[in-house]
């Protein structure tokens, strides 16, 4: 009862933000330079179609009107139409989706998993070698621009020892169904997996050491030392318990920085996932599909701050509900 | 009896609960926090007044509202006679001339990045007052007023540089170099070592009777605001319960509150052990203030008149007086446990 | 904040943030020479297309026989201009709206901070993608794109600063002292506070970089300028054929990049020393045999202390924090350890336990508890590869911490946590046993029972303080160690907390340990007073004969200087000078410089430990003479 009114309560906070979200996007669209009819029928649309989409934003109305109207048809889930294909860009969109939650999931899991315990390992050992190394080291790893690390994969891996595919999901012509089909996808993945969960992992690593580090100095694990539980015991039990709480923060607040990676890593391997589809829409000027893909992203980045508060409540006793 | 040099009178200092979110959509805010409820008090010129209270008794808002840091919700702050609760400008900057401030910490008391000297004359320069060539000669003045000597030296060294007891000295002199008519000090000594403390406490009631300024001395200590005022305020949860001359108010107070708070110093004189009285109830209420005796909830004498009715102040005689029902009993008799 | 210099120095002597403070200057000197480096023009086909690196073109031309070296180093030109540009513009953007929002509070902070963590929440990749989508693709767009969705972290860092420096006493006392607000933020507010935001500023610049790469990268970037995002863009087709045109960019963006991430690294670790050497797991540390002659006696002393010494590593500075210090207490004693900050007293007490910080080493001295060697020399004692302390620990001696906010995990209830701690140690008892125990010291020390499920944040101060009491009973202990356990009370939860202390002391008959600043608590609850000053015990002796009659000037000056509530008004006796902590070999008497009576002998002979009467011993050359010479106020 008190989670779901907590829930109701952070859902009626992200409302406002949304709705500048979209704000956003609709005065974007009206500084540009150009035609706002033009953006968002395509250049070379017919003149039917220029009316119709002129009529559907109420564009001859005013500015306020036009923003009422822009409004209400993305509440109502509509994007607009890609001018490329001509499809709804909601529907374009949803159907790239689970290639990228997959993409985007299994990396984030690996990074967060590996990290955290690198992180909290050498937590134990603040200031020694393996400390400063494994520092300079996981800031590397988030120096590294992904795009370019997914092609030294693929030259590595794909071109030079032909052991793995190099873009795509699946193979052409490859099994359709079965436990093959999920093994060929898996074959695709580890590359683009890698390059991700490689550039994500640094970030884990430094916040996990940093937290558990933090924990550690904390009173609260003097007074279990002083009782007499094993450092094991007190690494796992007080300091990982309690860093937890800063890890999931970041974990929600850095999925922005996330789905940017993805979106690079897609587009270097030809992953079917929004990203490759941002990359296309890009080369074809289509422009509702870019927009939609902002809105989107930031809708996906919305909820999965509100997910992290609500575990953030859930693991903290302390955050009143 | 000299001339009353601050007045405050009816204050009270409510704050609203944090600007939430929602707060913006929908205009309503929480309930506030009431920390000061309704305070009277004078501080006369050349005189030492302390307040003593726990934390969060509302002894430091108090002292905020009287240098006009912070302003009353309802109330008036009157200095020499003027009522000055609303000014700004270039009269609140005259003001500050005249009222200036000591604060607890020490070791923040100062710009990291100013030397001393820099430091101790900046309200000369906010003042526009002297050339700098005698501002500098200010400046070495009072650091040697307050036994900051050499005062060259010192005049030239970054806070890094020094000690606590260094650097509350050299705060004082910030404080003094407008030569102010009263001066607020929030627990001035309190974050420094046993040994430091009575050269602080020492050096301000030597000032004091060259100078010839008021302070307003806040503490949670009674036996410190012994040692410095001349008439002692006893605040508990926004409101003062007692009041008088301080060897009064101490030989005799008039509300049980003020008698657990004498009977919780410990002595530290040979064989003296005190009769210690056991105290009901908890901490200091975050939620609001009790209805009726603010203090019932803990007083160990409380009747049920206590619950109901709030007490007005008592005379004790000899400007003491205390909000209790039974101050004239207390007074006499000291704190009896009722059967 | 810390001078320019010095911070340079400290970033110097760091290997890492050496390195890469060269490598970013370095990259710096090239964009800012490039065209005066003599390389071909990088926009110029004038090579064979596809040359691998060596020979004239040392890291080949790219498929317009461009030649790579010179493009990668124009590509520094435009990444740095990216960086600098961008972050100094979402800098000053931040510093201005952090700051308001700080200072100002109330409404304007609410919509400021509302407007940062909807940038918080929005994915600005995208949203500088869409910009520069439907603006088009200049450099400076790119910037200001990147400035506009990066200003808020800089505002953020600002704001947080702002709010601590803003309740700064030197920042309270200008504007008392009748500065106006604007003269206040200029002055003191800014640039105390800008150090933080200036660091964040190198990351800020990897970021962009990042930024800019990615959106070359998708296609996105300036036409016109050469840039690492799009050779990689370009190279990318070639990859096959001719890899190092891909190869060379990325690597120079790595570099820089983590450069830049490493020295904004590097000088917030050389802002924040601490933060290097925080936490950790207690270190190893060599250990000793227990003594063969060890044999155990009828009536031993509980704990028995001697010539312990204690040493602190603070950068290069040795720090002896326990100097030597030797008692013995009896079983069911009561000593209260008594001394100002820094003088060695919160050191001991953690020294008795052996839960030392991994700055500290033991440097001498033997303890003994229950007639057993716990300390042999300095080294713990181990017995078949266990510290004996270990065995000790909680179920014989315990300890009552200051009860800060976080002295109980703030995550778990206060029962598990207290049975966790009962079943450690008596791992045969059952969770029933165990919270039964748990109901019993409660009862003990009179909180009520259903409170025992409670989280730590949920009982008031004075609550947590008597369940850290009830906590250090749960295994009945023979020893307890109170390290200042009233100190963040009220005055009057403080007087109740001594008074029960000393209440279970006596019922239990346990030995108490008291550590405390205030020789008021100590005086009404032990029995024993050790009075430390440096490092070293100065002076102990029963209670009454402490404050009756006390025989080192130290202890003189220090009950000279207490205030009193009770008795006649004396002007308090002050003491010159301010308490020092030992970091060299000291001459002579440690209280010497400090001491109205000393004389030549105090400053170059070390006083002996002189006995005065039963219990009673003072560290001083004239001890006798201030023994008979009885105090001030008494006479």
């Amino acid at each position: 009862m008190r989670l779901r009114r907590y829930f109701i309560h952070r859902l009626l906070q992200v409302l406002p933000v949304a709705l500048i979200i979209i704000v956003i996007n609709f005065l974007l669209i009206h500084l540009a330079p150009g035609d706002v009819s033009i953006l968002l029928a395509g250049e070379d649309a017919d003149p039917a179609y220029m009316a119709a989409v002129r009529e559907r934003y109420g564009l001859d109305k005013s500015f306020f009107d036009q923003l009422i109207a822009y409004l209400g048809q993305i509440l109502q889930g509509d994007l607009g139409i890609s001018y490329r294909t001509r499809e709804p860009v909601f529907d374009v969109l949803m159907e790239r989706v689970p290639a990228t939650l997959l993409l985007a999931g299994t990396s984030l899991v690996i990074a967060a998993v590996l990290g955290t315990w690198i992180g909290t390992a050498i937590a134990r050992r603040p200031g020694s070698l393996a400390d400063t190394v494994v520092a300079t080291f996981s800031i590397s790893l988030f120096s590294i621009p992904v795009f370019w690390l997914g092609l030294m994969l693929i030259l590595f891996f794909a071109v030079q020892l032909r052991w793995l595919p190099s873009s795509g999901m699946i193979s052409i012509g490859g099994p359709r169904d079965g436990f093959a089909r999920i093994m060929d996808i898996v074959w695709h993945m580890i590359l683009p997996v890698a390059a991700l969960s490689t550039v994500w992992l640094g970030q884990y690593i430094r916040l996990a050491r940093t937290s558990v580090a933090e924990v550690l100095s904390e009173s609260y694990v003097t007074t279990a030392r002083s009782i007499g539980f094993s450092e094991p015991y007190v690494l796992f039990h007080h300091g990982l318990r309690n860093a937890l709480l800063p890890i999931v923060t970041v974990l929600g607040l850095e999925l922005g920085l996330l789905l940017t990676g993805a979106v690079l890593t897609e587009t270097v391997f030809s992953w079917p996932g929004l990203g490759r589809l941002i990359y296309e829409a890009i080369l074809a000027r289509d422009t509702p599909i870019i927009m939609g893909a902002f809105i989107v992203m930031s809708f996906t980045v919305m909820l999965a701050s509100l997910a992290t508060d609500i575990a953030y409540a859930a693991l903290d006793p302390r955050v009143s509900l | 009896m000299t001339k009353p040099l601050i007045e405050l009178s009816g204050l009270r200092m409510v704050y609203e609960s944090s600007h939430s979110f929602m707060s913006m959509f929908t205009g309503r805010s929480g309930p506030g926090v009431t920390a000061v409820d309704g305070i009277s008090l004078t501080v006369r010129s050349g005189e030492t007044t302390a307040i003593v209270g726990e934390s969060g008794s509302g002894k430091t808002t108090t002292g905020r509202i009287a240098t006009l840091q912070e302003r009353p919700t309802a109330g008036t702050v009157r200095f020499d006679g003027e009522d000055v609760t609303d000014l700004s400008g270039a009269a609140l900057k005259r003001f500050r001339r005249q009222v200036q401030m000591i604060f607890q910490n020490p070791y923040e008391a100062l710009d990291p990045r100013l030397t001393i000297g820099q430091s101790v004359g900046e309200p000369l320069r906010l003042h526009h007052l002297g050339s700098p060539g005698e501002r500098r000669a200010k400046v070495l003045k009072i650091l040697a007023e307050v036994e900051l000597r050499p005062a060259e030296a010192y005049a030239d060294r970054y806070p890094a540089d020094l000690s606590g007891g260094q650097l509350q000295r050299a705060a004082i002199a910030r404080a003094l170099i407008l030569e102010p008519k009263a001066v607020i000090a929030d627990e001035p000594v309190s974050m420094l070592d046993v040994s430091v403390r009575s050269g602080v406490m020492n050096l301000m009631r030597a000032l004091q009777s060259r100078m010839g300024m008021s302070y307003l001395y806040i503490t949670h200590d009674l036996a410190v605001a012994r040692y410095m005022a001349n008439r002692i305020a006893v605040m508990y949860l926004g409101a003062i319960v007692e009041e008088g001359p301080t060897e009064q108010l101490i030989a005799a107070s008039g509300h049980p509150y003020t008698r657990l708070l004498i009977s919780a110093v410990p002595e530290h004189h040979q064989g003296a052990r005190r009769r210690r009285v056991t105290l009901s109830g908890d901490a200091l209420s975050e939620t609001g203030i009790p209805a009726g005796c603010r203090f019932h909830t803990r007083c160990p004498m409380a009747q049920p008149v206590c619950r109901s009715v709030e007490p007005s102040r008592v005379s004790l005689g000899a400007g003491h007086e205390a909000a209790c029902h039974f101050a004239t009993d207390v007074a006499r008799n000291g704190l009896t446990v009722a059967a | 904040m810390l001078a320019p210099r010095r911070l340079l120095t400290l970033l110097l002597q760091n290997p890492t943030s050496a390195a890469s403070l060269f490598l970013v200057l370095f990259a710096l000197a090239i964009a800012i020479l490039a065209p005066f480096l003599g390389l071909p023009d990088p926009g110029q086909m004038a090579a064979k297309p596809y040359l691998p690196p060596g020979g004239e073109h040392w890291l080949g031309t790219d498929n317009f026989g461009r030649d790579v070296l010179s493009r990668v180093i124009w590509g520094t030109r435009v990444a740095l201009l990216v960086a600098v540009g961008s972050a100094a513009l979402s800098i000053l953007v931040g510093v201005i709206a952090g700051s308001l929002a700080g200072y100002y509070g109330g409404w304007l902070d609410s919509v400021l901070s509302r407007t940062f963590d909807v940038f918080l929440l929005i994915p600005t990749f995208f949203l500088v993608l869409l910009i520069v989508a439907l603006f088009g693709s200049s450099l400076t767009l790119v910037m200001i794109a990147i400035a506009l969705t990066a200003w808020p972290r800089s505002a953020r860092i600002m704001r947080s600063q702002v709010l601590s420096l803003k309740s700064r006493v030197y920042v309270q006392a200008a504007l008392a002292s009748g500065a106006s607000s604007s003269q206040t933020i200029v002055k003191h507010i800014v640039p105390n506070g800008i150090g933080p935001i200036i660091t964040d500023g190198t990351i800020l610049m990897g970021l962009a970089i990042l930024t800019e790469a990615g959106l070359s990268f998708l296609g996105l970037g300036d036409q016109n300028s050469v840039s690492w995002g799009r050779m990689i863009f370009e190279g990318q087709r070639q990859l096959r054929l001719a890899p190092w045109i891909s190869i060379a960019p990325g690597v120079a963006m790595l570099i820089l990049v983590a450069s830049l991430n490493l020295l904004g690294d590097g000088i917030n670790h050389a802002l924040n020393p601490q933060m290097r050497s925080r936490g950790g797991a207690p270190r190893r540390r060599p250990t000793a045999a227990p003594p063969a002659d060890e044999s155990p006696r009828p009536v031993s002393p509980i704990i028995e202390v001697d010539n312990l010494r204690l040493t602190y590593s603070v950068g290069t500075r040795r720090i002896h924090a326990v100097d030597g210090v030797s008692f013995t207490l009896p079983r069911g004693a009561s000593l209260g350890i008594v001394g100002e900050s820094g003088c060695g007293k919160s050191s001991l007490g953690s020294a008795l336990l052996q839960t030392i910080p991994n700055n500290a080493d033991f440097t001498g001295g033997t303890v003994r508890f229950d007639g057993q060697s716990i300390l042999r020399d300095g080294k713990p004692v181990s017995e078949r590869g266990r510290l004996r302390i270990q065995a000790l620990r909680w179920s014989r001696i315990s300890t009552i911490f200051q009860s800060s906010m976080n002295a109980l995990n703030p995550v778990t209830t206060i029962r598990k946590q207290m049975v966790a701690a009962y079943r450690l140690h008596r791992p045969k008892a059952g969770d029933a046993e165990a919270t039964a125990r748990v109901a019993e010291v409660f009862d003990l020390i009179g909180i009520p029972r259903h409170r025992m499920n409670a989280y730590p944040h949920q009982l008031s101060g004075g609550m947590r303080q008597r369940t850290m009491i009830a906590l250090s009973l749960i295994l009945e202990p023979d020893l307890v160690i109170a390290d200042e356990p009233t100190t963040a009370l009220d005055m009057l939860i403080q007087d109740q907390i001594l008074a029960e202390i000393d209440k279970l002391r006596r019922r239990l008959n346990l030995t108490l340990i008291l550590v405390s600043h205030d020789m008021g608590a100590v005086a009404e609850t032990c029995e024993m007073v050790a009075v430390m000053y440096a490092g070293r015990i100065v002076e102990m002796a029963p209670t009454a004969v402490i404050f009756g009659n006390p025989s080192h000037p130290y202890t003189r000056a220090l009950i000279d200087a207490l205030p009193s509530l009770r008795g006649p008004m004396k002007t308090l006796a002050t003491l010159p000078g301010e308490a020092f902590q030992p970091t060299e070999t000291i001459v002579g008497c440690r209280f010497a410089p400090r001491c109205r009576h000393a004389t030549d002998l105090c400053r170059t002979e070390a006083p002996p430990s002189v006995a005065l009467s039963s219990g009673h011993t003072a560290e001083c050359h004239y001890a006798r003479a201030f023994a008979a010479e009885p105090l001030r106020e008494h006479a």
